[in-house]
């Protein structure tokens, strides 16, 4: 299961904010303590007593938040100047497209690694900056994976930059975090940080050409062309020219993902999610642009499945 | 009636209400005993409502603001039910009650419905019930002004409900962010109705800033300084100006929106040239006020309820006052907190941040006057004290969790996660609901003289204020396990079933805590109207014994706490000792006074009960709605009805006052009627001037905003007007309003002659041939509006200052007809002044839009 908690950080970036966070608590948690202590006092103290106006409107009322909070925020400042710097020049690129309701991702050239896109799933190496441009398709999105850092938004017109480093191997998960239309609540990144050689061998496999399986598989590859899913779906080494972009996930070795519909349907292996999702995909995910594939008769929709495991 | 008991005080905190009367003010007795006969039966025949269905058209603030209270409550019920539904929905991970498409108009009409039917509406109703009275005023300084905004917001609120039942409701969320609420990604009437319905709201929000500047600046009582004033009055003062300075902002915005949607004009379009940014700076500019907006008079509430629940003076009452001041513009720096995860970056969000922070000082100044007031008095446990508590707690929870979202790196986790819902509903049911709760139950004497029961309130607090912590504390969690804002669901493993469940149950235990209420309501009032007992003994004067006239005659006020300094005033006022104890031109008068030493300075008379208003917000309202459905002929009906309803309902107004002094106290003569600036209609126009202003600015930053991003400016194919156009323009405006001058010389003097209507068509032509000169230079040659967001910004100014040019054709159409009636003469003359104030502005205003894409360019 993939982790989301703000208090169980798996970056560098993420420890920063979890330590602002929890000494932040803290402190208003004893701002609130010392308020409903006075509040207490104040109505279960039978006798009446005086007030010196001067300490509870200058003490308590200016001093006391100006010092406690005017210290949290220099503090958090200080704590926080790291997170501002730009990351370093070998970080890991990717540019991230939000658009209605998946994430599309594209890999830039690092070195002798060539560029790759790939969707909703962003495997990255542990101990590794990796730096996130942020795009929209459509409308505005917003990039959340909070056991490694903070949200950024994904505004149509700019760009926007985003950096973590992952501190231990683990799937973490990334909700949209601005409301999108339809299926926000279906659009998930799956954000997998991997030991940095087991990174190297995803990433090598990922630029190789999708696997043109057996009889079956290429009748499967067959069928993807002739419903027409290849003008929406790239996938590397079919023989149609890539779609045109944006219109739908890059489907290259989208049996290895572990989600499929951006956190929509788990896929535990085998082909079994990918014929549930193209059977109906409206079941699984209503409103999602996909068109349904319902009228396909069950040994295509078995065919085209197992050409999108790579598996027979 | 009974007198007041004498109220046990600590003598030295009494003292430090400054009771000495003010220099050159009389003591009481103001008026010498006995009345004349029938003086009070022509006081209570003035004031007489009208009968039967004519009913509908009173326009005395007690009628209006029962029911602007009443249906501003409704909208509260009609809000929370699409909240139980929301927490059915999200009570367990995956469930499918409603689709995502019907949840995510749910969401979005809950957010709307509570922000701007509810939450500004009741604020302003509260003000409009008790406000008059708790100045001493016998009633707002325009009461027809009232009757229509409340009118307006009423038809068009219930309209904008109704589409729900049509699924026509808008569904981008409340705060609509563009694209998504673009006709790209929401093709449907639904944002439409959203625009429509925010319009509603603007009228009537501008309306209440008017009469609540001019109300409490000039008609306190005699005597009643600033310094006196309560700090409810404070508070709604203090409002009243952050209305006028922040509503133009989403004024704007929607107006830019709308004109993208029906007209594509790329404002907000990315692809064109334009960007969504700018809507969240327009929105937030507008919005963080806005919840100041809504608290700030519960605030003031709370320290006007507090010295009658503990017995005692607020404690630091002055500092109070000063802290209410610091909020209120303050809050007009933090707009950006709301963005700071756009990607706007660097030292402004750093500052955004200090300030968001600093707004906690005078927070917490008051929270510890009022945890000091209870400390030094003794609290009388009504169930308004049991709801003050309950505030106390939430909203110092609340404004903490504020305090921590204002450190950035705690917001870019909690931002737009269900910590923020956690944050603001804590802020706004705490900060204002339970208040508004104390104020019901604190007032509601006033209404029928009955109070509700104390018993049935300890269950509606319990339920309530429990039920809303079982709601809401759990979502701070749910967020920081990851739970976004606005999904329709959640899936199960993640940890959030718990915190849902428990939101869920909370929410039936609030909805059970208020229907407990609605019923005792009905229940408590019952039964013939008695007068009030003055049951928590108070010091303010909304608990004199008052009719629908207020008063029987207006106190005189020597202390902050006039009712404890001087128990005799009930008496006093009803037998009609004070100023002004019946009416002396036979219609409804009030007393004008200087707005810091409360002065008498002169009687006005109120605009009395028509149905005009009525007319004219039913005309309004279909106005907006048939154009939003676009229905041609509905649209031009409505604008008729709106047009010869407010035509009809001014026509009244401005009268000519029937003799030129009268007796308002003993020996104290005060002239009738006020012009110039001793009107306040004269400053109303200033008001509106300054909100057009700020329009004005929101629109012009929008073109700046655009203009800034392009790499060359003005964009390929776009020209910027001529020089020499722009002088003859310019031109043509100042001759314009030098013409309009030159009508009106020699009012001082004598009346109008008729001939000088001659002068108004040529103004009016000068006007229109600058602007369509100066319309001509600017869109004519260039690319069409639809192009790209420079041009279509301009456009939008350009469109702006043609509705004022169509507008001042009305209002030279209306200053004519008066002048050939013989109606602008030297005592009745604030037509005239309006008129020709707001012409002066639209000259101004033209000028403005004439050379403001220029100097932007000249920027760049």
């Amino acid at each position: 299961m993939s982790v989301a908690a703000v208090m169980h950080p798996a970056s560098r970036e993420a420890d920063t904010l979890a330590a602002v966070i929890e000494a932040t608590l803290w402190v208003c948690t004893g701002a609130l303590a010392l308020a409903m202590l006075a509040l207490a006092g104040a109505l279960l103290w039978r006798s009446r007593r005086p007030v010196a106006d001067g300490v509870w409107i200058w003490g308590g009322g200016v001093v006391l938040p100006l010092l406690v909070f005017g210290g949290l925020l220099g503090w958090s400042m200080v704590k926080s100047e790291g997170l501002d710097e730009p990351p370093p020049p070998d970080a890991l690129q990717v540019s991230v497209t939000g658009r209605m309701w998946w994430w599309d991702l594209h890999y830039g050239t690092d070195g002798p690694a060539a560029a790759f896109a790939t969707a909703n799933e962003l495997r990255v190496p542990v101990g590794r900056p990796v730096r996130l441009t942020l795009a929209s398709g459509d409308v505005i999105h917003s990039l959340w994976v909070p056991s490694l850092g903070g949200k950024m938004d994904a505004v149509p017109g700019r760009l926007n930059r985003l950096t973590f480093t992952a501190r231990e191997p683990g799937v973490y998960r990334g909700p949209c975090a601005e409301y999108c239309g339809t299926q926000h609540a279906g659009m998930v990144l799956q954000v997998v940080a991997m030991a940095p050689e087991a990174f190297e061998a995803w990433r090598q496999a990922q630029t190789r050409p999708h696997a043109s399986a057996d009889k079956v598989g290429d009748n499967g590859s067959r069928l993807f062309q002739l419903h027409g899913c290849a003008s929406c779906h790239s996938v590397r080494g079919h023989r149609e020219a890539p779609a045109a972009e944006g219109l739908g996930p890059d489907l290259t070795h989208v049996g290895q993902r572990l989600w499929l519909g951006a956190g929509t349907l788990r896929q535990p292996g085998g082909r079994e999610a990918l014929k549930t999702w193209i059977a109906d995909v409206h079941a699984a995910k209503p409103g999602a642009r996909m068109p349904s594939f319902q009228h396909l008769p069950p040994q295509d929709i078995e065919s085209l499945a197992a050409f999108l495991a790579e598996a027979p | 009636m009974k007198p007041a008991a004498r109220s046990p005080l600590h003598p030295a905190a009494l003292g430090a209400g400054q009771a000495a009367p003010a220099a050159g003010m009389p003591a009481p007795p103001i008026s010498a005993l006995p009345r004349p006969r029938g003086e009070l039966e022509q006081l209570e025949a003035a004031w007489a409502p009208p009968r039967g269905w004519r009913r509908i058209g009173s326009v005395n603030n007690i009628f209006i603001g029962r029911l602007y209270i009443a249906t501003a409550f409704l909208f509260l019920l009609l809000g929370g039910v699409l909240a139980l539904l929301m927490r059915a929905q999200l009570a367990a991970p995956g469930m499918t009650l409603f689709s995502a498409p019907v949840y995510q108009q749910l969401f979005t009409m809950h957010g709307t419905v509570m922000m701007f039917l509810f939450a500004v509406p009741m604020v302003e109703a509260l003000a409009v019930y008790l406000l008059p009275n708790m100045l001493g005023a016998r009633d707002l300084p325009f009461p027809r002004l009232s009757a229509f905004a409340f009118w307006a917001y009423a038809i068009g609120g219930l309209a904008f409900y109704a589409t729900l039942f049509w699924q026509l409701a808008p569904d981008s969320g409340w705060f609509m962010y563009p694209p998504l609420s673009s006709t790209a990604w929401s093709p449907g009437l639904n944002a439409d109705f959203w625009l429509l319905g925010i319009g509603f709201i603007e009228i009537s929000a501008i309306a209440g800033a008017i009469e609540l500047i001019t109300g409490i600046l000039m008609t306190r009582a005699p005597g009643m300084t600033l310094r006196r004033m309560p700090v409810y009055a404070w508070s709604m003062l203090v409002v009243g100006g952050m209305i006028v300075l922040a509503f133009p902002a989403v004024i704007a915005g929607t107006a830019l929106l709308e004109m993208e949607r029906a007209l594509d004009w790329p404002i907000f379009d990315a692809t064109r040239g334009g960007d969504p940014l700018l809507w969240q700076h327009l929105f937030w500019f507008f919005g963080h006020p806005e919840v100041y907006i809504i608290f700030l008079p519960a605030a003031g509430l709370v320290s006007t309820m507090l010295p009658a629940l503990a017995r005692t003076p607020l404690v630091g009452r002055q500092a109070v006052v000063v802290a209410l001041c610091a909020v209120g513009a303050l809050s007009f720096l933090l707009w950006a907190h709301h963005m700071f995860t756009a990607g706007l970056g660097g030292l402004g969000l750093s500052l955004v941040s200090i300030f968001s922070v600093a707004i906690a000082v005078p927070g917490a100044l008051q929270i510890f006057a009022w945890i000091g007031t209870l400390w030094r008095g003794q609290v009388r446990w009504t169930t308004a004290a049991l709801f003050v508590t309950g505030f106390l707690g939430a909203f110092v929870l609340g404004g903490l969790t504020g305090v921590m979202l204002a450190l950035l790196p705690f917001d870019w986790q909690a931002h737009d996660s269900y910590f923020v819902v956690g944050h603001f509903h804590y802020v706004l049911i705490g900060g204002m609901v339970l208040p508004m709760f104390a104020a019901l139950y604190h007032w509601i004497p006033l209404w029928r003289g009955r109070a509700m029961s104390e018993r049935v309130g300890r269950w509606v607090f319990g339920l309530i204020f429990g039920g809303f912590n079982l709601t809401f504390f759990p979502m701070h969690i749910a967020g920081f396990l990851g739970m976004p804002r606005r999904v329709h669901t959640y899936g199960a493993g993640q940890g959030l079933e718990w915190p849902n469940l428990v939101s869920s149950a909370g929410a039936v235990v609030i909805a059970v805590g208020v229907l407990l209420f609605v019923v005792d309501l009905v229940r408590s009032q019952r039964g013939p109207e008695q007068p009030h007992s003055d049951p928590w003994r108070s010091p303010t004067l909304e608990w004199l014994p008052s009719e629908d006239y207020g008063t029987r005659s207006i106190p005189h006020v020597e202390h902050q706490e006039p009712l404890w300094h001087r128990p005799a005033l009930h008496q006093e006022v009803t037998a009609g000792v004070h100023w002004l104890p019946g009416s002396l031109t036979g219609g409804r008068e009030t007393l004008l006074t200087s707005p810091w030493e409360a002065a008498p300075r002169r009687v006005v008379v109120l605009a009395g009960d028509s149905l005009w208003p009525v007319l004219g917000a039913v005309g309004t309202a279909a106005f907006f709605l048939l154009m939003t459905v676009k229905s041609t002929a509905g649209t031009l009906a409505g604008l008729l009805l709106a047009t010869v309803a407010i035509w009809r309902w001014l026509w009244q107004t401005d009268a000519h006052p029937p003799m030129a002094e009268g007796e308002a106290a003993e020996g104290r003569w005060l002239p009738i009627g006020a012009s110039g600036r001793a009107s306040p209609s004269y400053w109303a126009t200033w008001i509106v001037i300054v909100v057009g202003a700020s329009v004005l600015a929101s629109m012009g930053f929008a073109h700046l905003h655009v203009a800034m991003r392009l790499a060359v400016c003005p964009p390929p194919g776009a020209q910027l007007p001529g020089s020499s156009t722009l002088l003859w323009a310019t031109a043509g405006y100042a001759a314009s309003a030098a013409l309009m001058a030159a009508v009106g010389r020699g009012l001082g003097a004598g009346p109008l002659a008729r001939w000088r209507v001659a002068g108004l068509p040529v103004a009016w032509g000068l006007v229109a041939g600058s602007f369509e000169l100066g319309r001509r230079a600017a869109l004519g040659q260039g690319p069409a509006p639809t192009v790209d967001a420079w041009t279509g910004t301009l456009a939008a100014l350009v469109a702006y200052q043609g509705l004022h040019v169509v507008m001042l054709l009305v209002l030279a159409a209306y200053l004519g007809a008066r002048i050939l009636a013989g109606l602008v003469r030297p005592r009745q003359r604030n037509t005239w002044d309006n008129i020709r104030l707001l012409w002066g502005w639209c000259c101004v205003q033209g000028v403005l839009v004439l050379w403001w894409p220029t100097i932007v360019a000249l920027g760049e």
